[in-house]
């Protein structure tokens, strides 16, 4: 059975601690108390299994598509080919291979599969931004025209996973060419005299 | 905000999001507003124990925007007769108001985390109590569908805790994963920042008795390399267990740099008001012709001339000398010795006893 972590430190908790006072439980360590909700897990044996053996595939068994050698037990949710153990992903309740996980994840931005964006839309907006602070007022001749060019790089980058309008790429882009058009005007009116 | 997209429901906060067989947890990074976000999936199935437990982040938070609140209403009272004062300092009297009655309606604050078998998340966004109540019930109730069983019982964790111990990854890591910090081994920042804290503050509290720019430019530039090593030494010194003398002196030292930054940064606009005022009566028009005179105004102004804020400004020297006096002793002296360990034995043999 694994133990329960301390909230605060991380000590390993006994169990009958957690038993005894009903999911409060008090660390020796910090000297805090929080509330732990023991699930059945907890109970599994969490023992590290070692790599799969090389098993090959017997008379009427099905190799793996990737790795001839080795009997196919699974199969990949995804792309349906038989797969081995070493080239099976357990992904929730789905099994995938390797290659189709790398596709989904990389190739086509699977929201269940990515694991990491960039905002583009909250960068554009925050560049665009960036002037009407106080004291960086100084940075619009390099912050808008960046907002501008990243805005319009980043029309169709996915934003982030939780879906949501362009609201903040269109601010930020309308801001970024507002400053543009301030600035260009500004220098053509120096220019040419227009302020005399 | 939308309760749902694509398998997920929303669960709490616009981070935690329920999915069909395991949790989404969305961690974003960047401030004010995010440049990226890391989506971390926890199954279900392999959550061993959430846990969650009351923070005193609430009683303090709640004393901080009092705090606040009682400078900013001080500093309306004491611009009553200024227009712009008013507004400004009703603006931040309103806003500093509205996030205290917000903070309060939103209750008391709290940690919550969840444990698998290879890692203990903390779910940053479940940061109140009564959410983290519905949301913990929520994923109890999911967990023990996926799990396929009970909440544990005492019956069975008292008996299970009298079996071995199973070799998982949590099992295997040490009673502590993150243990008692080492002590203050002792640190130039800090030998060196405190003293010049003193002479800063002394500089502060001496400025608005001696009109003189260069003496003006001094005491800034000593005040300020003084705050900046205190912030890097209170920075580098996080990891170790500080004496808690030093502890006081150099958090009560970060906050005086705050409010030190507030005066100068309020004398600033005086001094911009004041040089404005003084070019309209001398006729030379609504700016400033030249930026000694509004440097020359700073030097030379007194107590008198500068009001409120030359009170702060004192207090903020003062306090700065007091703190560095409180953390000298521990800086200076309270570093803990190296461990003095046994000398090796020697490497020649020890001499035959001599023959009878």
């Amino acid at each position: 059975m694994a133990a329960v972590r301390c909230i605060y430190c991380s000590r390993a908790l006994p169990s009958a601690q957690v038993a005894a006072s009903n999911g409060e439980v008090w660390c020796d360590g910090c000297r805090e108390s929080s509330s732990v909700i023991a699930l059945p897990a907890l109970l599994e044996d969490g023992k590290p299994k070692p790599p799969p053996l090389i098993e090959a595939p017997g008379e009427g068994d099905a190799a793996c598509f990737y790795s001839p050698g080795r009997k196919a037990t699974k199969e990949c949710g995804h792309c349906g080919v038989l797969i081995s153990d070493v080239w099976a992903a357990q992904w929730g309740s789905k099994v995938v291979c390797l290659k189709c996980l790398e596709h989904l994840r990389e190739t086509t931005k699977d929201a269940t599969f990515q694991s990491k964006r960039v905002l583009w839309d909250n960068i554009t907006a925050l560049l665009a931004l960036t002037p009407f602070t106080l004291v960086l007022y100084f940075l619009a001749p390099f912050t808008a025209p960046a907002a501008v060019l990243l805005g319009l790089w980043h029309w169709n980058s996915p934003r982030s996973l939780v879906p949501r309008s362009r609201l903040r790429l269109v601010l930020g882009l309308l801001l970024g060419l507002l400053q543009v058009g301030g600035g260009v005007f500004v220098i053509c009116g120096l220019w040419f005299g227009w302020f005399k | 905000m939308k309760k749902r997209f694509d398998i997920y429901e929303h669960l709490a906060g616009g981070t935690l999001w329920e999915g069909p067989d395991h949790l989404l947890y969305i961690e974003r990074t960047g401030w004010p507003l995010a440049f990226t976000e890391s989506y971390r999936r926890v199954d279900y199935a392999k959550i061993q124990a959430i846990s969650y437990a009351r923070t005193r982040w609430f009683v303090v938070l709640f004393i901080a925007l009092l705090a606040v609140l009682a400078l900013v209403s001080w500093g309306l009272w004491a611009t009553h007769d200024s227009i712009p004062g008013m507004v400004i300092f009703g603006a931040l009297t309103t806003v500093v108001f509205v996030m205290t009655v917000v903070h309060l309606a939103r209750g008391p604050t709290c940690v919550c985390k969840i444990q698998t078998a290879v890692q203990v998340l903390n779910l940053r966004s479940l940061n109140r109590l009564r959410p983290t109540l519905r949301c913990v019930a929520r994923l109890t109730q999911l967990c023990l569908q996926h799990q396929g069983g009970q909440a544990l019982t005492p019956e069975v964790l008292a008996a299970a805790d009298a079996l071995p111990q199973a070799a998982s990854p949590t099992a295997a890591m040490p009673s502590f994963v993150r243990g008692p910090k080492p002590p203050y081994p002792g640190s130039l920042l800090v030998k060196i920042g405190l003293p010049l804290l003193i002479v800063g503050g002394l500089m502060m509290l001496a400025e608005p008795f001696i009109q003189h720019l260069g003496f003006f430019f001094a005491a800034g530039l000593v005040g300020g390399v003084a705050d900046i090593l205190v912030l890097l030494a209170l920075a580098s010194m996080s990891r170790y267990a500080l004496p808690a003398s030093l502890k006081i002196s150099l958090w009560g030292a970060m906050v005086n740099v705050i409010l030190s930054f507030v005066a100068g940064y309020a004398l600033l606009m005086k001094s911009t008001f004041s040089t404005m005022q003084d070019n309209l009566k001398s006729g030379r028009g609504k700016t400033i012709d030249a930026n000694m005179d509004f440097w020359r105004w700073m030097s030379d102004a007194t107590l008198a001339d500068m009001g409120w804020i030359g009170w702060l400004w004192m207090a903020c020297g003062g306090f700065a000398i007091l703190f560095a006096i409180i953390g000298l002793p521990a800086g200076f002296f309270g570093a803990s010795a190296p461990a003095v360990s046994a000398p090796p034995p020697p490497l020649a043999p020890p001499p035959e006893a001599p023959a009878p």
